[in-house]
């Protein structure tokens, strides 16, 4: 069942890992949200400036890129937008640490499920919407 | 012993000139359907009169008489025993001379949520439209589009798949949405390819199954020309999450892939590479 303000949630999804950032786009827009992509953190500053978007959720590595770098240029671009790190690394208190202090809203593991994934991103959004 | 030279076959046949010459046009096997409760049927011709037998297999290599008569022309064939079995192979047997074709299904179960399909059978009804029948409303079928580096969605809304003409080919795989909450069972019916495959892999991403419908280790079981600092995705229908197979060093660091019948996978190359299978199984 699509909830009716789902339709009006727009989430950037970054990253360059095409199998979970195309399957997870899909899973979303079947829930009813609306979803861009992004490989490189170039192209996700730019959508940024272009779109009102609810929610990034960033890998923490982007190619040759720092996804931590680029979580601080989204706060520093878009204060209240909240941003979920999300890794293949697997559980790193450090990074873990590093990326709540820059400004993180959640940490996740892209070996969760997808339905754990959805309820972080709406837990991300309900405590944003809220604050 | 001394090999039989064709004339020497086409005599012990014939029973040479002068006597009753028995037919040796091979039997041929094909309309093939799979039912929703699970037996398969399909159509034989045999010559009127002639002793045939219809033999079952699972992997191609091991065949199991299931069905003899004498053949009275064209003539239906119901396996029940189908049920028993998620992919199975027939072929005619008459005298020794096998049909050209061997025919079967390959099932797969689609999770509620995300399942990657393959196809692993040639010439089948592979329309969206025949494949998906059973589907309810909100099914999504996804294939990659390697050029622009995203998936393209084909959905099935006011019964109506959006992009209508689109199939599941051979050796082409995709991503399943079941949008309920029922498990659903995909078939895909046709030719088992028993000559010779080379399906090119390209460095990237891209979606692949196998050619092959046997289940076992991507590598070396089915032959997937993995090389180092490649990585397969597969996804995991009943945790709905996928799970990571990197390749370095010459080895599986996580143990090998396994991939089923009517599977796909998602594969991250470094360089492009060839997947070549010559499965020789049927008799000369």
């Amino acid at each position: 069942m699509i909830r009716k303000h789902q339709m009006s949630r727009h989430i950037l999804f970054v990253d360059d890992e095409v199998p979970i950032r195309e399957t997870l786009a899909l899973y979303f827009r079947a829930k009813g949200m609306k979803v861009t992509t992004a490989e490189t953190g170039e192209e996700a500053i730019r959508l940024s400036t272009e779109i009102p978007f609810s929610l990034v959720i960033l890998d923490v590595k982007l190619g040759n890129e720092s996804g931590l770098d680029l979580l601080e240029r989204f706060k520093r671009m878009h204060p209240n937008l909240p941003v979920i790190m999300f890794t293949s690394l697997g559980e790193d208190p450090d990074l873990l640490t590093e990326a709540l202090a820059k400004g993180a809203s959640a940490y996740m593991s892209k070996s969760e499920s997808l339905d754990q994934l959805m309820k972080a991103v709406e837990r991300s959004m309900q405590t944003a919407s809220t604050a | 012993m001394r090999k039989r030279s064709f004339f020497e076959k086409i005599r012990a046949r014939t029973g040479g000139i002068g006597k009753r010459a028995e037919p040796f046009e091979p039997p041929t096997i094909g309309s093939a359907v799979r039912f929703p409760y699970g037996p398969f049927q399909f159509k034989i011709e045999v010559s009127k009169g002639v002793l045939y037998e219809i033999e079952a297999t699972t992997n191609l290599r091991n065949w199991l008489s299931i069905f003899r008569s004498t053949a009275s022309g064209a003539s239906d064939f119901l396996d029940s025993d189908a049920a028993k079995f998620s992919y199975r192979f027939y072929r005619v047997n008459s005298n020794g001379l096998y049909s050209v074709k061997t025919i079967g299904y390959a099932s797969i179960i689609l999770a509620p949520g995300f399942t990657m399909v393959g196809n692993p059978l040639v010439g089948g009804h592979d329309s969206l439209a025949e494949l998906f029948k059973e589907m309810p409303e909100g099914t999504i079928v996804s294939k990659f589009d390697s050029r622009l580096h995203r998936l393209r969605e084909n959905a099935l809304k006011g019964g109506i798949w959006s992009n209508p003409g689109e199939r599941i080919g051979f050796g082409e795989g995709a991503i399943v949405f079941n949008p309920s909450s029922d498990y659903r069972v995909l078939t895909f019916v046709g030719e088992a390819n028993l000559d010779g495959v080379s399906i090119p892999v390209p460095a990237g991403f891209s979606i692949q199954t196998s050619t092959v419908p046997e289940p076992g280790a991507l590598y070396p079981d089915l032959r997937f020309p993995i090389s180092d600092e490649d990585v397969i995705h597969l996804f995991d229908r009943d945790q709905q999450k996928y799970v990571l197979y990197p390749y370095n060093n010459g080895t599986w660091s996580a143990g090998p892939p396994i991939v089923g019948v009517a599977e796909s996978f998602w594969v991250a190359k470094r360089s492009p590479g060839n997947w070549n299978w010559d499965l020789m199984v049927r008799p000369n």
